[in-house]
């Protein structure tokens, strides 16, 4: 009797966790993707939500900018982050430290901070453009940084330390005995890289990556502090149809919510696919 | 001469990438200090004084103890609601680990704006407390901090042997839950506190959860920012600078903490 007594008692430890993902995170995701099928004249089932969003130009063009900036931004940044934690290995051991130190600090630079210091340097008054007038440099001096080259170049920034940080671990994989023995085999650097090097690191590329699109996917910080409601971005949408002024279009965001969620989901299963296996390949 | 010339690539490459990554930073920093920069790449006159007019002012620093106060509150709330969980599962409940890892890790999956938008659309007419906006805030943040505080938990209990322990202490009559709580977690703290320190560093850095739950009913930092930003005066400037100061603070605790770990580990 007593010890029946003491198994259900421990349960109530494990209670606040219930209770806060359930009532915080599944209620709220399930309400979401009902709601998102939900006429909001009827309130009746319906998948007009999401042929609205597909559909007309203005819904739509949010998703393509959202994928647009996300793949651009996370292609440029995981060729520079490549670079940039290939560079790390051939450092001093001084340079290293002065080096992750920096790249530590600037991925803590991040959202309206990050805009507003970009701001000061490629704004309209910005210190860059102000230089480049005086030096007749026409395409910095006309640069509008308020458009997509804009957001662009903030979303790059926030790309570059995050995806350095992950893939400098990675290189660690790439043994010497193996450079040295395909040079034995005269094979050179590039062909090193282009058959061992890079396949090798496939896993933590592809993790990486992954977890870049996703991160640019879901900024909203950065985004919003440079162009406001102005620019069609699928989180600045979704923000401005739950808090909209003028009016709420609740069904219509939680349909614009669930591909975004979808989108997300799709990114962080291929990250745990791959990064799973660049674990296991570093032991 | 090869291998030289490579590793001069290197330096070049990473000094300008250093350059290219620190220079809003400085741009930041200079701007917050200069008197008037109008027409030459530097300053022509500095000044302290919109750091004095800042910190002059109480709306600033309430915006602070705001920001700081909410961080602690939800990584406090969440670090001890995952403790209690990973005590039934560690000692109870072995099976139902995976469901608890797969569980956390569902909010990197959930942009910032999602969770935000749809718990504020369930419960903004809803019943109280969880109508109340800082009570919704709170537990969204501790949502959004839960897949690292989980990792940092949970790594270093597995780093400790947690069963062993809690035997020797039934052995010395000592319950199991007073034995987890007095034992095991003043062996892990400091692995609970780097996890801590990162995810009130997330926390201080919010602005899209503080945006769309609370609004301008609760004025945090990152609001302020906001506000100075588009008002765009030079104060301003002072204002990122200082909550950059902070993040960083607080980044580079967890940070030297880690390093002292990892010394400390390999000592033993």
């Amino acid at each position: 009797m007593r010890t029946r007594k003491q198994s259900h008692t421990y349960l109530l430890a494990i209670l606040p966790f219930f209770l806060l993902v359930i009532l915080f995170l599944f209620v709220p995701m399930i309400s979401m993707l009902f709601k998102s099928f939900r006429s909001p004249e009827t309130g009746a089932f319906t998948l007009n939500n999401y042929v609205t969003i597909f559909t007309k130009r203005y819904y739509l063009m949010s998703i393509t900018n959202s994928l647009q900036v996300s793949l651009i931004s996370t292609a440029a940044g995981i060729v520079i982050a490549f670079i940039a934690a290939f560079c790390f290995q051939k450092l001093g051991k001084k340079y290293r430290k002065v080096y992750t130190s920096a790249l530590n600090m600037t991925s803590n630079f991040a959202g309206v901070t990050l805009a507003f210091s970009f701001m000061l340097l490629l704004g309209k008054t910005g210190t860059l453009v102000t230089l480049a007038k005086q030096m007749n440099m026409k395409s910095l001096a006309d640069f509008d940084f308020y458009s997509v080259s804009g957001l662009m170049i903030t979303y790059i920034y926030f790309q570059i330390p995050l995806g350095t940080l992950l893939l400098i671990p990675a290189f660690d994989s790439i043994k010497q005995e193996w450079k040295e023995s395909s040079q034995v085999l005269k094979a050179n650097s590039f062909q090193f890289w282009l058959y061992i090097g890079i396949p090798v690191l496939m896993p933590s590329i592809l993790g990486t990556l992954s977890i870049l699109f996703a991160n640019s996917l879901s900024a909203y910080g950065t985004a919003y502090a440079l162009m406001g409601n102005n620019f069609s971005l699928m989180t600045i949408r979704i923000a401005g149809m739950f808090t909209g002024d003028v009016v709420q279009q609740v069904e219509l965001g939680s349909a614009m919510s669930t591909v975004l969620a979808l989108l997300m989901c799709v990114s962080v299963v291929i990250n745990m696919k791959y990064m799973g296996k660049a674990g296991e390949l570093r032991k | 001469m090869k291998n030289r010339k490579r590793n001069w690539f290197a330096y070049l490459f990473v000094t300008l990438l250093l350059v290219f990554l620190l220079m809003p930073i400085i741009a930041i920093s200079l701007y917050s200090i200069s008197k008037s920069w109008t027409t030459q790449i530097l300053p022509e006159e500095f000044t302290f004084d919109y750091y004095g007019e800042l910190f002059s002012m109480p709306d600033f620093f309430l915006a602070i103890v705001r920001s700081i106060g909410i961080s602690l509150l939800s990584v406090g709330l969440c670090i001890g609601i995952l403790l209690l969980a990973l005590y039934v599962v560690l000692v109870y409940k072995p099976g139902w680990e995976k469901m608890l890892s797969i569980t956390v890790t569902i909010p990197y999956a959930i942009s910032g704006v999602i969770l935000a938008t749809s718990l504020l659309s369930l419960y903004a007419g809803g019943p109280w407390p969880l109508s109340n906006r800082l009570v919704m805030l709170t537990f969204a943040y501790c949502i959004v901090i839960l897949p690292y505080v989980y990792q940092g938990i949970r790594n270093s209990l597995y780093a400790v042997n947690v069963h062993q322990l809690l035997e020797v202490a039934e052995i010395l009559h000592c319950k199991k839950l007073r034995a987890f709580f007095t034992i095991i977690v003043p062996n892990i703290f400091s692995g609970i506190t780097i996890s801590a320190l990162l995810a009130i560093a997330i926390v201080f850095g919010d602005f899209v959860l503080v945006k769309t739950i609370a609004g301008t009913s609760f004025f945090t930092l990152q609001y302020y920012l906001f506000n100075a930003m588009l008002k765009s005066g030079t104060r301003g400037g002072a204002v990122v600078f200082v909550a950059f100061l902070i993040t960083l603070s607080i980044a580079f605790l967890a940070f030297n903490l880690q390093e002292k770990g990892s010394k400390h580990r390999a000592q033993l």
